[in-house]
């Protein structure tokens, strides 16, 4: 079953990279899906940051280029707050 | 093309290299093209009139060659050996000890978060280092980009300039972000690790 969280997150990408969110598994990337270019990667960001009500730091930013990552770092940052 | 022609590394980086630019450059890859490219230059202050591969040799013969104010270089994909975008210091002033930047990859599918992150960031450790720059000044029309400089390399928030330029049917504010060499230490350069060409794109 698919958490609250995972949905968030794939809301997010969904509407950051406008495909829709059944196309979002653990395997998305940076390099496989179209519009995650550099504007992308900032849009998605700054959308996150928003959603969750979270701060990630320069070296966070720069892992964050796979779901499973994305997925791993916010729940750590959840789970602490 | 750019795949066969030989490049001069200038500062060597782990995905990219920044190489020198000269006339073979201009002659021989797309450089002066990606001025023409609407995507490539959404968020630039370019795409007003047209570039030819003449005027981009007359740029490079009058800002670039002898300038001791610039300081322009390419940046070279080094495991697909192409030439993706330029980089450059700017108004480097060796009185104040500051400069600006810009910055195009115009290769679109190296457009992605490192290539960019690696170059500008090679760039100003050299500024830094070697040519002894206290301050680098940036300015976006993006809000978000402004924010992700801030975040990721250090810059702070200096002003926004509001209505300042005409882009895309309207006017649009101008952030102008700057960042001290000890910002750029204390705050970016240690935390950003740049990852190698598996997860590059």
């Amino acid at each position: 079953m698919e958490d609250e969280l995972e949905q968030k997150i794939k809301d997010v990408m969904g509407a950051v990279f406008e495909i829709s969110v059944d196309k979002i598994d653990a395997e998305s990337s940076i390099d496989n899906i179209d519009l995650w270019d550099s504007m992308g990667h900032i849009k998605l960001i700054l959308s996150l940051e928003k959603d969750f009500g979270i701060q990630f730091n320069g070296g966070e930013v720069i892992e964050m280029v796979k779901y499973s990552k994305i997925k791993e770092i916010i729940e750590d940052k959840t789970k602490s707050t | 093309m750019s795949e066969k022609m030989k490049f001069n590394v200038f500062i060597k980086g782990k995905n990219v290299d920044l190489v020198v630019l000269d006339e073979e450059v201009v002659e021989k890859t797309d450089w002066f093209n990606w001025f023409n490219d609407e995507e490539s230059t959404v968020h630039m202050i370019h795409h007003y009139y047209p570039n030819t591969r003449a005027k981009q040799l007359v740029f490079y013969k009058d800002e670039i060659e002898n300038n001791p104010k610039k300081l322009q270089v390419g940046i070279f994909h080094k495991k697909d050996k192409v030439l993706i975008g330029v980089i450059s210091l700017n108004d480097i002033d060796f009185l104040n000890r500051n400069c600006k930047t810009g910055a195009i990859i115009g290769v679109k599918k190296y457009r992605k978060i490192f290539c960019y992150l690696e170059a500008y960031t090679l760039l100003l450790k050299h500024a830094f280092e070697q040519l002894n720059i206290n301050k680098i000044s940036d300015v976006s029309i993006s809000k978000d980009v402004a924010d992700f400089l801030i975040k990721t390399v250090g810059f702070k928030l200096e002003g926004i300039r509001r209505n300042e330029l005409y882009m895309n049917g309207k006017y649009v504010d101008l952030y102008l972000i700057g960042l001290l060499k000890e910002e750029f230490y204390k705050g970016g350069y240690d935390n950003i690790k740049i990852p190698s060409d598996e997860v590059m794109g």
